[in-house]
């Protein structure tokens, strides 16, 4: 199956323009959490093509120091740090060695997070804490940690959140991780408001399908779940972290306590007629396939 | 200096509706790159929409890529003291009048086979007395904006809308906010924002006394 002629998909500029010149975040550090892969790597190379020095926080260090890496070839400083968002001891050792580094991170990206498909009643207390606990707790003691900090030092800063396109319609299939991004988005909100009188802003992108290295997807792949979507097509990881990026900017200075939804229209696509449903325990991926 | 101004070179865009909001993003797009056609007092009837459509393409030089439109400005009033003509010349010619832009670009766009975006500013979610027919807009607009996106996506014409305090009567007095409403137009309707469709999303929509901290 492929996309009819008539339909036209439209992409974004290409990687090296980006919308951000490349000293709109010079002197400024970025900690980005499972900043090693993924969206994660995606926000951190947006963050350092508009300048910033970028600290890695993820869980392996080999993972964290390959993101570093590829990031050092855009010509900022970067660190690699290794720790658990879940462990408040491990949060603040990564920021004062971005600190040490670096300088004062005022800028954070909480990305961390793990998702699969199982059904809520396979999903097992151990599952479920993962799940809730790595994004919510994670986004929480980061936030926090970075909030105390910037407000010590009398210092405004800029928060993005990683949350999901599936925050406002729920997801069958994916109970930990639909409680847990829509946790994300409105914790953002909460976050904007209680820190806003600190120069502190705090907002969320919510994404559809971005795939990447670690998604394991092949480009046939990626084209028949582009079929899905109604642009015909899945989100370039620069998208995302250029949105990203364009929210902790100071061209964003006045937008906080928001959730920026970039999905290609995924979450809307519904028709009044549509097959018949089926459950997601009926499936043989409660996720749903691919067409 | 000017760091957006690639984001629209080459786009031909028409800001309709009145108010400061209207007049900066205006001047956004054009920071952006955007040939930018302002009406202040535009139409609600389909026909002079189309001759504002070429008189616009005929001073920007052809096909218009790009469209912002703020509305209609609605004083609060009770709900019980508006008549008939009062709900024509508020809510209809809110809702008229932006759809019927819409339509009409987005006919024009379906013609000549290039892709667009459709912008529409709204006052924030907050309901407060007053405001029957604000409210009722907003509403209409916040699915029509979801319904176009779907509707027009394989087309390359995305629809998106920005609700901010700085589009309301007597406008927000923070700068901050008023320019980055702006600037997130103009990303919003710049490729950059080719995989943001069907959003409505707002600008700083905490309530004052949340946002003071006390």
């Amino acid at each position: 199956m492929s996309l009819p002629g008539h339909h036209r998909v439209y992409e974004a500029p290409a990687f090296d323009t980006p919308p951000l010149p490349p000293d709109m975040l010079a002197g400024k550090v970025a900690l980005v959490t499972g900043g090693g892969s993924g969206m994660g790597l995606g926000m951190a190379m947006a963050l350092a093509q508009a300048g910033a020095s970028i600290a890695v926080f993820g869980r392996t260090a080999e993972t964290a120091e390959k993101g570093a890496e590829e990031l050092r070839a855009l010509g900022r400083p970067i660190g690699a740090y290794v720790g658990d968002v879940r462990k408040p001891d491990d949060i603040a050792a990564a920021f004062d060695a971005a600190e040490r580094e670096l300088g004062l991170v005022t800028i954070l990206a909480n990305n961390a997070g793990a998702n699969y498909p199982v059904l809520a009643e396979s999903v097992s207390p151990g599952q479920w804490r993962s799940v809730t606990r790595i994004a919510i707790d994670g986004s929480f003691l980061c936030s926090t940690e970075f909030a105390r900090r910037l407000i010590a030092a009398r210092e405004g800063g800029a928060i993005v959140n990683n949350s999901a396109q599936y925050i406002w319609s729920g997801f069958p299939g994916d109970a930990h991780s639909a409680a847990a991004k829509a946790a994300i988005a409105t914790m953002t909100a909460a976050h904007a408001a209680d820190w806003k009188r600190h120069g502190i802003r705090a907002n969320c992108v919510a994404a559809g399908f971005f795939p990447h290295a670690r998604s394991n997807t092949s480009n046939v792949m990626e084209d028949r779940t582009g079929l899905m979507i109604p642009v015909g097509r899945v989100g370039r990881m620069r998208e995302f972290g250029w949105v990203s990026a364009f929210l902790c900017s100071p061209l964003a200075a006045g937008i906080t306590g928001e959730t920026l939804m970039i999905d290609g229209g995924d979450s809307l696509r519904r028709q009044l007629m549509s097959p018949a449903f089926e459950p997601p325990r009926d499936r043989e991926n409660p996720w749903g396939n691919v067409p | 200096m000017n760091v957006i101004s690639h984001w629209l070179a080459g786009r031909r865009g028409i800001v309709a509706g009145g108010g400061e909001a209207a007049d900066y993003v205006a001047d956004a797009l054009a920071l952006a790159g955007a040939a930018v056609a302002r009406i202040a007092d535009p139409s609600t009837d389909a026909s002079d929409i189309a001759v504002a459509f070429d008189t616009a393409q005929a001073k920007l030089g052809g096909t218009i890529d790009l469209l912002v439109h703020a509305g209609v400005a609605m004083a609060p009033v009770s709900a019980e003291t508006i008549d008939l003509d009062g709900w024509r010349a508020t809510l209809s010619a809110d809702i008229d009048g932006r759809f019927l832009f819409t339509a009409e670009l987005g006919r024009r766009l379906i013609a000549a086979e290039l892709p667009g975006s459709v912008l529409f500013l709204m006052p924030s979610s907050h309901i407060s007395g007053g405001r029957s027919a604000g409210a009722a807009a907003d509403g209409a607009l916040a699915n029509l904006v979801k319904s176009l996106a779907v509707e027009w996506a394989r087309l390359g014409i995305r629809t998106n809308a920005i609700r901010s305090r700085a589009c309301e009567p007597g406008g927000l007095r923070e700068e901050s906010v008023r320019r980055s409403l702006g600037y997130l137009s103009a990303y919003l309707s710049s490729g950059y924002g080719a995989y943001i469709t069907g959003i409505v999303m707002g600008t700083d929509e905490l309530p004052p006394e949340r946002s003071s901290g006390d």
